[in-house]
């Protein structure tokens, strides 16, 4: 491509995310099939990530550090030998899990979301090229290759894995709601198994140093806990917990409560649905 | 550029095995950078902890994915360091149905003279590459050096830099490609070596 194709200002601010989208959108396409636009982004990424050095030192407490060696203790990296299968690990883990299964539900959607833009595309060369230059950006952002795949074809077994069990018989589905307006919950819950999914959707995560809990209530028995639970950015989260085989509960509501949940619930619940026996 | 057999990549070689050990001295030569980074774009160390625990979470499991031809380990970390906090950003401004920089807070952290880094020669390093970064941004005109911190510390396009600064689009749009090719010469030396 010659130097007065027209494109010769967007690499730079491409690169440092500052495109609007309907810029953003024709680039990507020209991306597509320009080399040397591809080679000045990849210059121009070095540059604007060189700026992260330019932030304030700060020093994280230890305690971060704690945490992040926690939570990876619960995953394996892509290709590593694995230590079982994605839904054992979210039910032997509980609460601690759900953060793990949120990642792992994205991850899978993240996957149909793909195939079905590509089922769209198809057939449409510039458009599909332009998805190419989408992926190959994502790609660069999060560090994905072909390894990735892999995982996200593990994550989807991992929600087959879920479906099959939402969908067996013994299998009850309660709807919690507050007064009809989102946000909105769904949980999957088998006593007999005692196992219990929770789906949110249109939840803001929690506040920093807060979380969400949910709790199973029988008869006028105190509240019991059932786990903690986050959601992503967008809203939504699939936890799964584990709550014993014994457990009966005609309630289940879910509070905000300080990070790392609440003996007994701090705050009303906002999200209430009876549990039919 | 991140050589075959920088300690960066030996590290990351481990993770991508399964090695918990190499991720705690990844985070151990990685994380202050991606907490400053995180702070610098949330404003609360308490947002910042949990963006940079989602980030450390995504190098661990996609450690295997890295690609040095890319990018250097320390590059790769501040985007996904970055991006993680601005998802944070981005849905607090949702909530708060308004449009902030989240600079005004006063994050918890102390701020130092160096990197934190516990290895020495690091630390030098680091305090190399951040001083030669900042002189690089102190060169800019003041108006060039705001809306590139609007675009990567805040995470605003084109438009909403122009809104923020009530600007012409136009005139944005120079004031950041004029302020990225200045960055790019003047840090050409330091981003080959990574």
């Amino acid at each position: 491509m010659t130097e007065s194709h027209g494109w010769t200002d967007y690499p730079a601010p491409f690169a440092l995310g500052v495109l609007d989208d309907e810029d953003r959108v024709a680039f990507e396409a020209h991306l597509a099939e320009c080399e040397a636009c591809r080679s000045a982004v990849q210059a121009f990424r070095q540059t604007a990530a060189a700026l992260a050095w330019s932030a304030p030192v700060r020093v994280p407490s230890a305690g971060l550090r704690a945490r992040v060696l926690h939570e990876a203790a619960s995953v394996r990296p892509i290709g590593a030998a694995a230590r079982g299968g994605r839904a054992e690990r979210a039910s032997e883990a509980g609460a601690g899990s759900s953060r793990v299964a949120s990642k792992t539900w994205l991850a899978a959607a993240s996957l149909v979301l793909a195939v079905a833009a590509a089922a769209l595309f198809v057939g449409e060369r510039g458009a599909r090229r332009g998805l190419e230059a989408t992926v190959a950006r994502m790609q660069d952002e999060a560090g994905l290759t072909a390894a990735h795949v892999a995982e996200l074809g593990a994550d989807l077994a991992f929600r087959d894995s879920l479906l099959a069990w939402v969908l067996a018989p013994d299998t009850r589905t309660v709807r919690l709601t507050a007064q009809g307006r989102p946000p909105s919950a769904r949980i999957f819950w088998s006593m007999e198994r005692g196992r219990v999914v929770i789906a949110a959707f249109d939840l803001d995560p929690a506040p920093a140093g807060r979380t969400y809990q949910l709790w199973g209530i029988a008869g006028r028995r105190a509240p019991v806990s059932l786990g903690t639970f986050n959601t992503a950015a967008d809203g939504r989260t699939i936890a799964a917990f584990d709550i014993g085989r014994d457990a009966r509960f005609d309630v289940a509501a879910i509070t905000e409560e300080p990070a790392g949940g609440s003996p007994q619930p701090t705050t009303t619940p906002f999200l209430v649905g009876g549990i039919s026996p | 550029m991140m050589t075959a057999h920088s300690p960066d990549s030996a590290i990351i070689h481990r993770m991508a095995m399964g090695d918990e050990g190499a991720l705690a001295e990844l985070y151990d030569r990685h994380g202050t950078l991606a907490y400053s980074l995180a702070c610098a774009v949330l404003g609360d160390p308490r947002d910042a902890e949990e963006a940079v625990a989602d980030a450390f979470l995504q190098i661990w499991t996609t450690a295997g994915a890295f690609d040095p031809s890319r990018s250097s380990v320390a590059g790769w970390v501040s985007v996904i360091a970055r991006t993680r906090a601005l998802d944070r950003l981005r849905a607090r401004r949702r909530r708060a149905a308004t449009v902030e920089r989240a600079a005004a807070a006063d994050p918890a952290g102390t701020a130092l003279p160096v990197a934190g880094a516990t290895d020495p020669a690091r630390a030098t390093e680091a305090t190399e590459l951040r001083a030669h970064i900042t002189a690089a941004l102190d060169e800019l005109p003041a108006p060039q050096r705001r809306a590139i911190e609007l675009a990567y510390f805040g995470g605003l396009s084109h438009s909403e830099i122009a809104t923020e600064l009530n600007e012409p689009l136009g005139t944005v749009k120079t004031r950041i490609r004029a302020a990225m090719d200045k960055l790019r010469v003047a840090l050409a030396a330091y981003t080959q070596q990574g």
